[in-house]
């Protein structure tokens, strides 16, 4: 080498040491605020954090968040001593942090909260495409285009500040899309679309109502949502919505009431006509020929609670009893017929008579129960009776039974004797 | 393109495939990419290592002959691109922004980019053989006397014509000294040659084959008078010239070595 480079004269090394001294005063008068890439923001929270109100308020004091970069400590470290809410969120994945820290796409606090982009430049910064967005509660699964077919920015729903959503941005897109639905959606559900969309349904044409506990079928496949889930104002509110029968159909209930709110019961969701009461399950079953007992004509005029189950309400006591043998119709009839009768109770004559008749009592009663007569026998021909008693000097023969209690043939033939 | 100044094309082409790598970057982020991503980063370290090398190279390669790496002339075109193209890579690396020390490096780098093409201009006043040793008057002296020859046997046995147009050109602007014959000489050129033009357009087809070759011969003889006349102000406006560059340079390097420091320290490294 000739000579020494041009850079180290003495004018050079001079330049050097100049800026050096200069750099270091205005280290001391304005701190780190030398190396600061931009101004920090100035925008405050709800309460002083660390001494501050703003990130601007620590001006040139740099390790409020920044540390060497042989130290154990991180940024994010340094964040979480003012914003202390935050290190409990970062442990729970159902909050925002907890779940953006678990996806993995964000790492440190200044992934999504850059710095030194100005006093009123917005403090949150995230990648659309990277950015866990379901984890806010609200998936983009259903919002990849917007109403002109154009990519999604986050200013399209958000604005200029991330952290804040207008719920009347939706409508701006949806009146476009369709401006009757959205009307009639408003009018119906309120304003405040997050309260029940979270992006990854839509709670119309495709949404699945088998899958809930109370599937659509028969005449409430076609209604409105709105029919049932009118006043409803968020997805609470949508999972609330009764499923009795009777809080949608009571004020139209044909029965008054009598049947108590279990229409179910009865009734399907295909058709109110086909009803399927099942008397079985009431205090008087069906059975016999009250099967095919038109309903209307036990319970007349539509009256249903209250029906007498004793029979002598619906059935007059028949003159052949002539009121002897009282209101306990089933003792002697079932509903299966009420022919032929069976009579199991004392009975003075013995019932042996009259077998093949299709009404044994009428054997011996064939008017009435309060007369009886012994020639309704074959074996009692009125002439061989009288020609017999005649012989035997008796000629009263209108009470059989005052000598023949038991009907036997021999019965007092001795005592004449 | 011009052999003696292809390094300007050079990194003219390299600045435009930057530039469009940049408006790229640019698309796919929707935003200026940050001076601290890598993309930044990458930006700002090859520029600087690239004004680095201009800084250290050429001046290495001046002061150490006895090796000859290469030819003079070669290392001051490969100083001329990276001090052009290095500084263009430090201003995206900037992200348009010019606050603090960054801003003050950004400015520094400006002016030294500046003051080098300014020195570049002076340097070229100066002739210089191909490996860059400065001639000196008496060798362009000699010069002139050749060119001087070359003129008048051209002129001999020429008709009265040929004399008279010889004595249209000669007289052509010029300067007449100073400063200004070392900074202005290529208003004054482009002046000569707009009036070369007007004579032109006054000659016939014969006239004006004649007078190319004439015109040749006057341009050598008139940049070797005019080199002459302005080598000693050439030199002393040169030497002025590295008395404010250096400096200049060494308070860009100074600083940009605390700026880089600071960033590895605030941002390179954080976690």
């Amino acid at each position: 080498m000739n000579k020494p480079l041009g850079c180290l004269s003495s004018s050079g090394l001079a330049a050097a040491m100049l800026v050096l001294v200069s750099l270091a005063v205005a280290g001391l008068v304005w701190g780190g605020l030398l190396f600061s890439p931009g101004p920090l923001s100035a925008q405050t929270g709800d309460e002083p954090l660390g001494g501050v109100d703003s990130h601007a308020e620590t001006g040139g004091r740099c390790s409020a968040c920044h540390v060497p970069f042989w130290s154990n400590e991180t940024m994010s470290d340094r964040c979480v001593l003012c914003h202390t809410d935050i290190p409990a969120q970062l442990g729970d994945p159902t909050r925002l942090h907890g779940a953006l820290m678990r996806s993995g796409e964000m790492e440190f606090c200044r992934d999504c909260h850059p710095e030194h982009r100005g006093s009123d430049a917005p403090l949150t910064m995230l990648d659309p495409g990277t950015f866990p967005h379901q984890a806010t509660g609200y998936s983009l699964q259903g919002h990849q285009q917007t109403a002109g077919s154009s990519p999604f920015a986050c200013a399209d729903c958000h604005g200029e500040d991330l952290t804040h959503f207008d719920p009347a941005s939706c409508a701006g897109c949806h009146r476009d899309l369709d401006a009757a639905h959205l009307q009639a959606h408003e009018t119906a559900f309120g304003p405040d679309c997050l309260a029940c969309h979270d992006g990854l349904d839509t709670y119309g044409a495709s949404f699945d109502h088998a899958q809930t506990a109370f599937p659509l079928a028969g005449q409430h496949a076609p209604l409105a949502c709105t029919d049932c889930h009118g006043r409803a104002r968020t997805v609470a509110d949508l999972r609330d919505a009764p499923q009795d029968c009777f809080t949608c159909h009571g004020a139209d209930d044909a029965h008054a009431g009598q049947f108590g709110r279990d229409c179910a019961a009865c009734h399907t969701a295909d058709d109110w006509g086909q009803a399927t009461f099942d008397h079985s399950q009431t205090a008087f079953p069906l059975n016999g020929v009250h099967l095919e007992t038109a309903c209307a004509q036990c319970h007349a005029g539509g009256v249903y609670q209250g029906t007498p189950q004793d029979c002598a309400a619906c059935h007059e006591d028949p003159p052949f009893h002539r009121g002897l043998l009282g209101s306990e119709c089933a003792s002697c009839h079932d509903a299966a017929a009420w022919l032929p009768a069976r009579y199991d109770r004392a009975h003075t004559f013995p019932i042996n008579h009259g077998e093949g008749s299709p009404s044994p009592c009428q054997t011996c009663h064939p008017d009435a129960l309060s007369a009886y007569t012994c020639y309704g026998c074959h074996e009692h021909d009125p002439a061989e009776i009288e020609h017999k008693h005649r012989e035997e000097g008796i000629v009263d023969l209108r009470d059989c039974m005052g000598c023949h209690p038991t009907g036997q043939e021999t019965e007092n033939e001795g005592d004449d004797d | 393109m011009q052999r003696r100044s292809y390094e300007l094309w050079a990194a003219l082409s390299a600045i435009l495939a930057i530039t469009l790598l940049y408006l790229w970057v640019v698309s796919r982020l929707e935003a200026v990419p940050p001076s601290s991503d890598l993309f930044g980063h990458g930006l700002g370290t090859a520029g600087f290592l690239l004004m680095l090398m201009t800084e250290t190279l050429y001046s290495l390669r001046k002061r150490s002959r006895r090796a000859r790496w290469g030819r003079m002339s070669s290392w001051l075109r490969f100083h001329i691109f990276t001090g052009l193209v290095g500084p263009y890579l430090v201003l995206l690396h900037t992200s348009w922004k010019f606050n603090g020390l960054a801003g003050i490096v950004t400015a520094l780098m400006i002016a030294v980019v500046l003051s080098g093409v300014v020195g570049r201009y002076i340097y070229t006043a100066v002739p210089r053989t191909a490996d860059g040793v400065v001639v000196e008057a008496a060798e362009l002296e000699r010069q002139i006397a050749a060119a001087e020859a070359d003129l008048q046997r051209w002129l001999t046995g020429r008709p009265e014509a040929d004399q008279r147009l010889m004595q249209r050109l000669a007289t052509l602007p010029d300067a007449a000294g100073g400063p200004l014959l070392v900074l202005g000489r290529a208003f004054l050129e482009w002046e000569y040659r707009l009036a070369w033009q007007r004579e032109q357009r006054r000659m016939g087809a014969l006239e004006r084959s004649q007078a190319r070759e004439l015109d040749r011969l006057l341009r050598r003889r008139r940049s070797l008078h005019r080199q002459v006349a302005s080598l000693a102000m050439a030199r002393r406006m040169l030497a002025t010239w590295h008395t404010v560059h250096i400096p200049i340079g060494m308070a860009l390097f100074t600083a940009a070595f605390v700026h880089i420091g600071a960033a590895v320290y605030y941002a390179t490294l954080l976690t």
